[in-house]
């Protein structure tokens, strides 16, 4: 019965990681490149939704969805400032990185003076209502978050798989060229799927801030870490590996802290990583690219 | 005026010169051929055709417009389809998500889902590969599907670039029927060869290009000796 | 409206700080990638510019100067932030010294990282000449800095570290104002086990395992102050500074059913602790460790579920003692916030340096200057300061007093008599 519950608990934490991992791999698998202030787009995602809860009065969903649409345009706004530029001149593999990590810091940074360095939280009727099944419990809050993350997923993979951009999108992370003589935008690809990932990034900061009450400037460190580390585990790029990843790693870490001690979750999830990256280098998902779904 | 003029085009690569000064022209529903050895321009000349080199001088006209300006997909829009030199099918997408995406300019209605059927009534063998990966077929497979995928995108203009390459020549003779077909498509078409005595067999015009610029020009250079002997190993046909 | 003030901080109106390396670092960086039409070598020059631009924020001064490390950024800003509002109340009405001049402050930012509590303390001495330290935070970080400052002769006092030994391990010249969690525990848990009803026979110990205080707390003085108190700890349990999932440590301690859950760990990660303990049922009484630091951000973070939660700390904000309503009262007038455990600390920290300064006769910056300020800490013993009142420093360096025990009672800390 423990075991259960802490399956649920692990299975709660990894799928908000997943959210924030797809976004990381939807951008790698067109751009090529870590987007490092990913975890920072995150961070303000979750800032939006407790600003239209606080200020706005608005419900979960509302919640949700602003700052899905705030989060989007910050992303559409780093791609124009942080990446474009360097594309243009065709800079160094380095400087785009360097360059998000800017952004990043500066994200940090801004939020850190607007709303102080230390967490704030949802009112507390977000934390739902504890709802019992035998022996396990879950909360009304945790089903939403489970839910919500779940649909989106869904969402990701019709989009990518059965709509025209969002081929679009498989075509311009596989050769940009290719998709070029197609008639493809490929830098409104670029800008779209900075949108859609950095959206996705934005709901996830939300569900984060719903499901642990601790929003702060630096939610985004520790996220962006593990969102490089489970599209490792994943596969690069691989929008199923994100998903899968970002499950796995939340269960393991929930289980070494259930039965181990915290110190070891860690070192547990590296040790997962380095494996991975010794026994299949390609993650689980992968062809020969990173364009596969 | 021809429907696709280049004059004096230059393209470098660093401190090297890949094209040279070239112009070279082609009308409607004419079917021009470039032949020339391994590294002589011709890819090149396809892709600053297309916006994908870096043009150093000249002109590009088409449809009485410069293009040398403006951006690949905007060309591609103009009516310009280029099917690229080996890796052309987008191997991790489907056979039919490529011909989709062939059609990704215009809207997919009946008119696109009737290019679609003709395309695998002309290509046959696509028609039970529909939901494997391109990457998956063979590589006469994988030519044919590129140039379906061209085609879908109604194009004015047709680029091939050596569309023959590293394919058995049972299957080039294959392709080289069905670009014979497309001629009553109403579209021109841009071969570009290194093989070049099935490439010339069935054009009305050709070039012949070397270290960048284009040295020779006929109506019937499968018959000119200078060709016979550089491209044709001096085999009479 | 904003002003880069002297000590390389930019100041906001609202008298939130920001470290301008921070800023002008990521400021660097991104225009020196963003601009890649200039080589590598220029971006150096303009990264190296950058730096030697922050070297130079650190202006010269005369006078008596003391240096003050806080962070003011990073997961331990909070703290910092609740120290400024003190050191700019304080130094609003105490900066005259009369015949040795002015009161000086070099403040800089350690983001609650020991290496840069380090590096800090090291320039401290080396560039700005500072004649003390007031600082770190965090024990971890005066752990670190303690035997720099210890090396390099210079007085150097921490207004809050609490893990036992870090003054005793760098005699003569490292001292701390608070006091040392060894004596507030066992004060604690007798007071706590004393009161419930229902006796406390097992407990379930959580601890930040990161956190230097919290960690050491956790895994030895506790547990000795609980077997003291004939309290049995079915398991010690670890999380995170920075952790914001605690479902897995409660599931864990749920299956144990102990009479009690004790905590020793930084008030955020507390509050997430409480929060989850709750709301997985469990219902048992919470004692908490000095680390919460009696911060309301605590019961901000846990909110209904920090109702009952005990805990000890030094300073006790609702006193009717009238230099402490004072206190309270400029605090709140200056920073629109109510003064912090923290703050009181500080506040304090300052007044005893101020006395130390004025009454051996500081006068500059020179070695004696240094030997008076270290001599008149270590002879400390029943000086008064405004919020703590007399305060004694022991020989290893620490301060003693009995704390207060507070508990949560409608949303507020108040004492538990």
């Amino acid at each position: 019965m423990v075991f259960l519950q802490q399956l649920i608990n692990g299975v709660m934490l990894g799928s908000t990681y997943a959210l924030v991992a797809i976004g990381y791999s939807l951008i790698f698998g067109v751009l090529r490149l870590l987007h490092f202030a990913h975890g920072e787009v995150f961070m303000v995602g979750a800032f939006i939704g407790l600003g239209a809860v606080v200020y706005l009065h608005v419900g979960p969903l509302v919640a949700l969805l602003c700052a899905a649409v705030g989060c989007a345009l910050l992303g559409v706004v780093i791609e124009f400032v942080a990446f474009r530029p360097i594309r243009r001149r065709n800079g160094s593999l380095l400087a785009p990185i360097v360059s998000s990590l800017g952004v990043g810091l500066l994200l940090q940074e801004v939020a850190t003076n607007l709303f102080g360095a230390e967490q704030t939280r949802f009112p507390p009727q977000f934390e739902g209502e504890m709802i019992r099944l035998g022996g396990l419990f879950v909360t009304s809050t945790q089903l939403f978050i489970l839910g919500t993350s779940f649909v989106l997923m869904l969402a990701v993979h019709l989009f990518v798989s059965y709509t025209k951009y969002g081929m679009a999108m498989r075509a311009s992370a596989e050769s940009t060229d290719v998709a070029r003589l197609l008639g493809i935008n490929v830098d409104t690809v670029i800008v779209l799927t900075f949108a859609f990932a950095s959206a996705l990034g934005g709901v996830a900061g939300v569900l984060v801030g719903f499901a642990f009450s601790a929003i702060s400037p630096f939610m985004g460190v520790s996220m962006s870490i593990k969102g490089v580390a489970i599209m490792l585990i994943g596969g690069l790029g691989s929008i199923y590996g994100a998903m899968v990843g970002g499950l796995i790693l939340g269960v393991v870490e929930v289980m070494t802290v259930g039965y181990l001690a915290s110190s070891y979750r860690d070192a547990f999830s590296f040790a997962l990583l380095i494996i991975m990256l010794l026994v299949r280098p390609q993650g689980l998902f992968s062809g020969a690219s990173a364009a596969k779904r | 005026m021809a429907f696709l003029t280049i004059s004096d085009l230059s393209v470098t690569f660093g401190n090297v010169r890949a094209l040279d000064k070239v112009s070279f022209s082609i009308e409607r529903n004419e079917i021009v051929t470039i032949v020339g050895a391994n590294g002589a321009g011709k890819s090149t000349l396809m892709r600053a055709v297309m916006g994908l080199a870096p043009v150093l001088g000249g002109t590009i006209e088409f449809d009485g417009r410069s293009i040398r300006r403006t951006s690949t997909h905007a060309i591609a829009r103009k009516g310009i389809a280029l099917v690229p030199e080996g890796r052309g099918p987008l191997r991790q997408l489907t056979v039919r998500e490529n011909l989709r995406l062939g059609a990704f300019a215009r809207r997919w209605n009946a008119d696109a889902r009737r290019d679609f059927d003709e395309a695998l009534d002309r290509f046959p063998a696509l028609k039970p590969r529909l939901t494997q990966m391109a990457g998956t077929l063979s590589g006469g497979e994988q030519q044919m599907l590129v140039i379906a995928r061209a085609m879908m995108a109604r194009p004015k203009l047709l680029l091939l670039d050596e569309p023959s390459l590293g394919l058995a020549p049972l299957i080039v003779a294959r392709v080289f029927e069905t670009i014979a077909s497309l001629r009553a498509m109403d579209v021109s078409v841009v071969i570009v060869e290194q093989n070049a005595h099935a490439a010339l067999g069935m054009a009305d015009r050709a070039y012949v290009i070397e270290n960048g610029r284009i040295v020779l020009e006929g109506t019937d250079l499968l018959g000119d000796p200078r060709v016979q002997e550089a491209f044709l190993g001096g085999i009479v046909s | 409206m904003v002003v880069v003030n002297r000590n390389g901080f930019i100041v906001f109106h609202n008298n939130e700080v920001l470290a301008i390396d921070n800023v002008f670092m990521a400021a660097v960086a991104f225009l020196a990638s963003r601009d890649t039409g200039i080589g590598v070598g220029m971006r150096k020059t303009m990264i190296a510019i950058g730096l030697s631009a922050v070297a130079m924020a650190t202006p010269a001064y005369a006078d008596v100067q003391i240096g003050v490390l806080m962070p003011t950024s990073g997961f331990a800003a909070g703290f910092g932030l609740e120290e400024q509002g003190s050191i700019d109340l304080f130094m609003k009405s105490y900066s005259d010294l009369g015949p040795a001049g002015k009161l000086k402050l070099v403040i800089y930012d350690t983001r609650g990282e020991p290496a840069q509590a380090i590096s800090l303390t090291k320039k401290l001495i080396d560039s700005d000449k500072v004649t003390a330290i007031i600082g770190p935070y965090l024990s971890g970080e005066s752990e670190a800095a303690f035997p720099v400052a210890n090396r390099a002769a210079t007085p150097i006092v921490t207004p809050s570290s609490a893990k036992p030994g870090i003054a005793a391990a760098n005699r003569p010249w490292a001292f701390r104002f608070s006091s040392t969690t060894d004596k507030t525990d066992k004060a604690l848990i007798e007071h706590w086990t004393k009161k419930q009803s229902k006796p406390i026979k097992n407990v379930v110990l959580f601890y930040d395992g990161k956190d230097a205080v919290s960690s050491s707390d956790g895994k030895t003085v506790m547990p000795a102050a609980l077997k003291a108190a004939n309290v049995n700890v079915l398991d010690a349990i670890s999380f995170q500074t920075g952790d914001v999932d605690f479902s897995a440590q409660v599931t864990r301690a749920k299956a144990l059913n102990p009479d009690g859950i004790v905590v020793t760990a930084l008030f955020t990660e507390a509050g997430h602790l409480v929060s989850e303990l709750r709301k997985q049922g469990m219902t048992q009484p919470i004692a908490a460790g000095v680390e919460l630091s009696l911060d309301h951000k605590f019961i901000e973070i846990a909110g209904k579920a920090s109702e009952g939660v005990l805990t000890a700390a030094e300073f006790n904000r609702d006193s009717s003692k009238p230099t402490v309503v004072q206190f309270v009262k400029d605090y709140e007038a200056a920073t629109h916030h109510l003064p912090g455990n923290s703050s009181a600390l500080m506040y304090d920290t300052l007044s005893l340096m101020r006395h130390c300064i004025m009454s051996t006769g500081v006068v500059g910056n020179s070695e004696a200057d240094k030997v008076k300020i270290r001599d008149c800490w270590a002879n400390m013993n029943g000086v008064e300061a405004p919020i703590a009142g007399a305060v004694t420093i022991n020989k290893d360096g620490d301060g003693v007093r009995q704390p207060n025990f507070l508990v949560v009672r409608d949303g507020k800390f108040v004492v538990d008599p």
